[in-house]
């Protein structure tokens, strides 16, 4: 079939992108005029000690052979053993992604309703009060830095006002849920754990704005844009020719046209919500991966860093392949 | 008289507001359908064809305007109505088919699924009712398309031109209106193509008895299937009449140099053009809108606008020329 032909080809240019993104990785994290062992052992350590960590670690050998394991290492699904936290790399990840899993799709909700309703309400009143609003909304969405905005939220909505809890992904003194999946969410519903359901809820409200808010704000002026063009085309003027409702018009026949660049963008900004992760999650004390990686530069520890990086491309890659289906499904032509 | 008119269009004034300043796209038209009446509006681009049949449905968007003048549909004066009520208009009693069939079809909607939503909205049955269905495989089968089962699952890009058409004839034909709009509906078309959906017009008008506004700038279509003609020119009506008067006496000098740009077979001379170029309407002449481009224009052509005169039966225009002899006389 031509769909699964497409998907095919897809995935064969993804592990292409990998390959050079594992490169691009490694390359940078071993060039860079920095000392792992130095960062690991202090600066006074006995230069036996530090000779013995550099063949345990196998930095002693030289960059091409080094990469070539480590290529290697990752084709089997081996990232290599962390510096800091003595576990496989994979193991840490599997741990701490889905915390940043949650997050980013909390966001990538929050994001797309928000987004495409503030899109097609500021299209539709176009130069009236709501599409003024979007606007401002959006500008100051895309300007502010996360950590930023984060601290003000944090500062109004948690420290004056009370109404939100803390960071964290839950109160300390709740039990967390047993753990399934890894999201709280899904964990606690799958268990019957009300309390811990609502508790982690209400803890995702402020870090999924903050970090959706920039991608709010994109996906909001692609589709006021996108909608203004396809209001219009001349199917629209027959749509209305019909004497469709103009609610109608724009629910049945402009949206779904308007909506097809704004999937697109939806692909490209969940990338950027991985990469916001790590100043969000810094910010908010959410144990995910962005703090994993963040920690991980802290002390050099190259594993946790390159293992992170790759995971994300990967999962980044995956969810455009995702967005690219979901186009080919939303417009009819793409399928030919 | 006036009842037994479909349609009167009094004074219609339709403008633009643009960064570059107020468009006076519709300058005062006047024209009239009768019942069962083929009626085609003839002018070159920018004229205001477009922008009248659009006014008809009132579907001119932002930032366009009416600012004056009546649209009299049956009885009713259209640019008085509620929007829930010129709704039911649209629905039911005028239907308007567009210049390119293939971008007026949604494309990401099924073909029967638009079909059946015009017919839902027209007769007031529920789209994916079974009596729905039959009532598009019914009107598909009348506007000749084979196969009007397999074609409703079809997406318009799936279609060609002429088949897009077809389906736009059967959207707008399915509801059984008093009016159709055709804003220049073979355009887009090969000739051979163009022939047979003019045919199918007007063979499925006479039996639905639809009178039909037709928007062309093809002279040879409006003599072979108009009843009446209006000529158009820079937002302005400037003669009327049935098809024989204005082919064989034409008056306005604007129609006589139109006629004279038709290229006729065995012609050796190169072709008559009427000199100059349409008038930019955010600053339109005065006067008559013509006079720039008028062989015949005198001292009072920029100065007054023009009254539209009967000078024969039926038969109208809108030219200084006229409206002295009619004073001196």
């Amino acid at each position: 079939m031509n769909l699964l032909n497409f998907i095919v080809r897809r995935l064969l240019l993804m592990v292409l992108v990998l390959f050079g993104v594992l490169c691009i990785v490694f390359i940078i994290a071993n060039v860079i005029p920095a000392d792992p062992i130095g960062a690991l052992l202090g600066g006074n350590a006995p230069p036996e000690v530090v000779d013995e960590y550099k063949k345990k670690l196998g930095l002693d050998k030289p960059l091409a052979e080094r990469f070539v394991s480590y290529l290697l290492g990752v084709l089997r699904g081996d990232l290599g053993v962390s510096f800091r936290t003595n576990r496989p790399v994979l193991e840490d990840i599997k741990k701490f992604f889905p915390a940043t899993m949650e997050l980013a799709i909390a966001a990538t909700i929050l994001s797309v309703i928000l987004g495409i309703w503030l899109g097609v309400a500021s299209a539709v009143n176009r130069n009236k009060g709501i599409d003024h609003f979007a606007r401002v909304f959006s500008i100051l969405g895309v300007s502010m830095p996360v950590f930023w905005t984060g601290l003000l939220l944090l500062l109004i909505f948690y420290y004056k006002l009370d109404i939100l809890p803390g960071p964290g992904r839950l109160d300390i003194f709740l039990t967390p849920p047993k753990r399934i999946t890894g999201s709280i969410v899904i964990d606690s519903l799958l268990t019957g754990n009300w309390e811990a359901l609502k508790n982690g809820l209400l803890h995702l409200i402020m870090p999924a704005f903050v970090l959706g808010y920039s991608a709010t704000a994109s996906i909001a002026r692609i589709t006021r844009a996108s909608m203004l063009d396809v209001l219009r085309q001349e199917y629209i003027t027959t749509a209305r020719s019909k004497g469709l409702e103009e609610r109608k018009v724009v629910r049945n026949h402009a949206l779904r046209n308007a909506l097809i660049p704004t999937v697109t963008i939806i692909g490209l900004t969940f990338g950027s919500l991985l990469e916001g992760a790590v100043l969000t999650e810094t910010v908010f004390s959410w144990p995910g991966l962005g703090r994993y990686i963040t920690n991980g530069y802290l002390v050099l520890d190259y594993p946790a860093v390159m293992g992170g990086t790759l995971y994300i491309a990967f999962i980044y890659s995956l969810v455009n392949l995702i967005v690219d289906i979901i186009y080919a499904f939303l417009d009819p032509r793409m399928r030919v | 008289m006036e009842d037994s008119k479909l349609l009167s269009v009094r004074n219609l004034r339709v403008i633009f507001r643009t960064y570059r300043g107020i468009v006076k796209a519709l300058n005062g038209v006047n024209f009239e359908i009768g019942r069962e009446e083929f009626v085609g509006i003839v002018g070159e681009t920018g004229c205001g064809k477009s922008v009248t049949a659009l006014s008809i449905m009132r579907l001119i968007q932002q930032p366009g305007e009416i600012i004056d003048g009546e649209i009299i549909f049956d009885g009713t004066d259209l640019l008085k109505l509620s929007e829930d009520d010129m709704r039911k208009v649209r629905g039911k009693e005028i239907a308007m088919i567009f210049q390119e069939p293939k971008v007026s079809l949604n494309p990401v909607l099924k073909v029967g699924t638009q079909l059946k939503e015009a017919v839902s909205i027209a007769d007031g049955i529920p789209q994916k009712s079974r009596e729905a269905e039959e009532k598009v495989m019914d009107i598909l089968d009348a506007v000749g398309l084979p196969d009007p089962k397999g074609l409703m699952n079809k997406y318009p890009h799936e279609l060609s031109g002429g088949m897009a058409q077809r389906v736009m004839i059967a959207m707008g034909l399915l509801k059984k209106p008093k009016l159709l709009i055709a804003d220049e509906p073979t355009s887009a078309l090969d000739v051979t193509i163009q022939a047979q959906i003019l045919n199918l017009i007007k063979d499925l008008v006479s039996k639905f008895r639809t009178s039909v506004l037709f928007i062309t700038h093809d002279l040879g279509v409006v003599a072979e299937y108009s009843d009446r003609v209006v000529i158009m020119y820079a937002g302005n009506v400037v003669e009327i009449g049935d098809v024989y008067t204005i082919f064989r006496n034409p008056v306005h000098p604007y129609t006589k140099g139109l006629l004279n740009a038709v290229p006729r077979i065995g012609q050796r001379e190169p072709l008559e053009t009427i000199p100059g170029i349409v008038p930019d309407l955010v600053h339109p002449p005065s006067g008559c809108r013509f006079h720039p481009r008028c062989s015949k224009a005198m001292e009072v052509c920029s100065k007054e606008f023009p009254e539209m005169v009967e000078v024969e039966k039926d038969h109208f225009v809108a030219c200084h020329l006229f409206t002295r002899g009619e004073k001196n006389g």
